[in-house]
């Protein structure tokens, strides 16, 4: 019964592509595109998350990383039980751990920039384009925090959730860059923006947005059981990833004016399928 | 590897008065004269008295279990690539630049396949002849075929 369903609900996946019309328009982006974007995406971002729109969402990540900081050692164990217990070999974690270290960024942007050029794309293009540009945006913050919280990753934790050390030497960070890298988490970023950047771009596909997810909790679980990250790393990860990835697509493409704007409407006209052919369109515009 | 698929089902090509061929557009805004578009050359415009026949074309997709398998390979690929390039890690920076050239060179490479899959099966073409009609008519089935709107339906009788 349990493969039934999860057979069915793989196929509705799958099935989920629908016909759809290009709602945005999408301009070619240029080769440093990306790059010149960034400051602009850090001002915006630096606006964002004390509007009264987002102080929910600042209240709960800043609950959910205080809360599991003060279990990170027991989530931890959980997770490899969890691990042991679904009987996932090192090579199955470190290959989880390895959906966000920006390589598979780089091949997915890489095929999305072959097919753009290739089939003049814009939007593969522009996808492509928005992918860096979130990732290095969010991947500059990350570092930023990083450098400055200087917190232990788990398989060198000297305490049960790792100690902290707030403004650490830069030499010594460097010398000993798992000692002091662990929050917040740079991969759950990245993987989080290209999923972000996808599923808006690509609407008409159903299935990024459930498989995207599962690869972003992938991620997470198989960092934490390969004792990179703790699982209080991810929240922040999380919402940087997603805030930039937002920011970009919103900059990188435009609302078509004629979209959805027709009074409903209903009309009969008729139609020359091919030389020998004729038929008559009725169409109904609501 | 069907995340990008194939762009927009639809695209949309014009034909207008005094030019043989058709050409391929991506309609932005249209008013009761004029038809803004997105064409090979950037943003342009023409006349809606000008155009004398649109065509749709509708690409027949690649089945999806197809596309099942070949997302599988192309995910498997990027694994079996990483776990032999990790067997050299960590990496010096000729390493670094060797894996960096091979993972982009093989992720556009299978865009490219990709594209070349999806764009082989035959096409539906759907064309609307209205040269002999007036200015207020065509501007309407324009404007119904470009706006087509996904609560827009069409009902053709062969």
């Amino acid at each position: 019964m349990k493969k039934i369903l999860i057979t069915c609900g793989i196929t509705g996946l799958l099935m989920g592509e629908i016909i759809a019309q290009q709602d945005y328009i999408y301009t070619r982006p240029g080769l440093f595109t990306f790059i010149k974007n960034i400051p602009g995406d850090m001002v915006d971002y630096s606006r964002n998350p004390f509007t009264k729109k987002n102080l929910w969402g600042l209240t709960a990540i800043s609950i959910s990383t205080g809360l599991m900081i003060y279990y990170d050692d027991k989530l931890l164990n959980a997770s490899k039980k969890m691990s042991d217990k679904l009987g996932l070999s090192h090579q199955a974690n470190w290959k989880m751990e390895h959906i966000g270290d920006g390589y598979l960024q780089l091949y997915v942007t890489s095929s999305l920039i072959g097919y753009g050029l290739w089939y003049n794309d814009n939007r593969a293009l522009q996808s492509a384009s928005q992918i860096f540009e979130s990732v290095f945006a969010a991947g500059t913050i990350v570092q930023l925090i990083k450098h400055i919280t200087g917190r232990e990753s788990p398989f060198v934790a000297t305490t049960p959730t790792g100690r902290w050390r707030f403004f650490p030497n830069q030499i010594d960070y460097h010398r000993r860059v798992p000692e002091f890298d662990a929050f917040p988490s740079g991969h759950i970023s990245s993987i989080m923006a290209m999923v972000v950047v996808l599923s808006e771009n690509y609407p008409e596909y159903s299935f990024i947005k459930p498989l995207g997810y599962l690869a972003v909790g992938l991620n997470a679980i198989g960092m934490m059981n390969t004792g990179v990250h703790w699982i209080s790393d991810y929240p922040i990860g999380v919402a940087l990833g997603y805030s930039f990835a937002k920011i970009a697509v919103k900059k990188g493409r435009t609302k078509k004016e004629t979209a959805m704007k027709t009074s409903p409407s209903i009309s009969i006209y008729p139609l020359f399928l091919s030389r020998d052919n004729f038929g008559v369109t009725v169409n109904l515009t609501l | 590897m069907f995340l990008w698929g194939d762009a927009f089902p639809q695209e949309y090509e014009i034909l207008s008065s005094g030019e043989q061929n058709y050409r391929q557009i991506v309609p932005t805004n249209i008013t009761k004269e004029i038809l803004y578009f997105n064409g090979r050359n950037g943003a342009d415009s023409i006349q809606i008295k000008q155009i004398g026949s649109i065509r749709i074309l509708t690409r027949n997709d690649i089945p999806t279990p197809l596309k099942g398998i070949l997302a599988a390979a192309y995910f498997s690929m990027f694994f079996y690539m990483l776990e032999a390039m990790y067997e050299y890690a960590p990496f010096t920076i000729p390493q670094f630049s060797g894996v960096f050239s091979v993972l982009c060179l093989t992720g556009a490479g299978a865009g490219i396949l990709y594209g070349k899959l999806i764009k082989s099966g035959p096409r539906v073409q759907i064309c609307y002849d209205f040269s002999a009609k007036p200015l207020n008519e065509k501007y309407t089935i324009l404007k119904q075929i470009i706006t087509n709107s996904p609560q827009s339906m069409i009902l053709q009788t062969p």
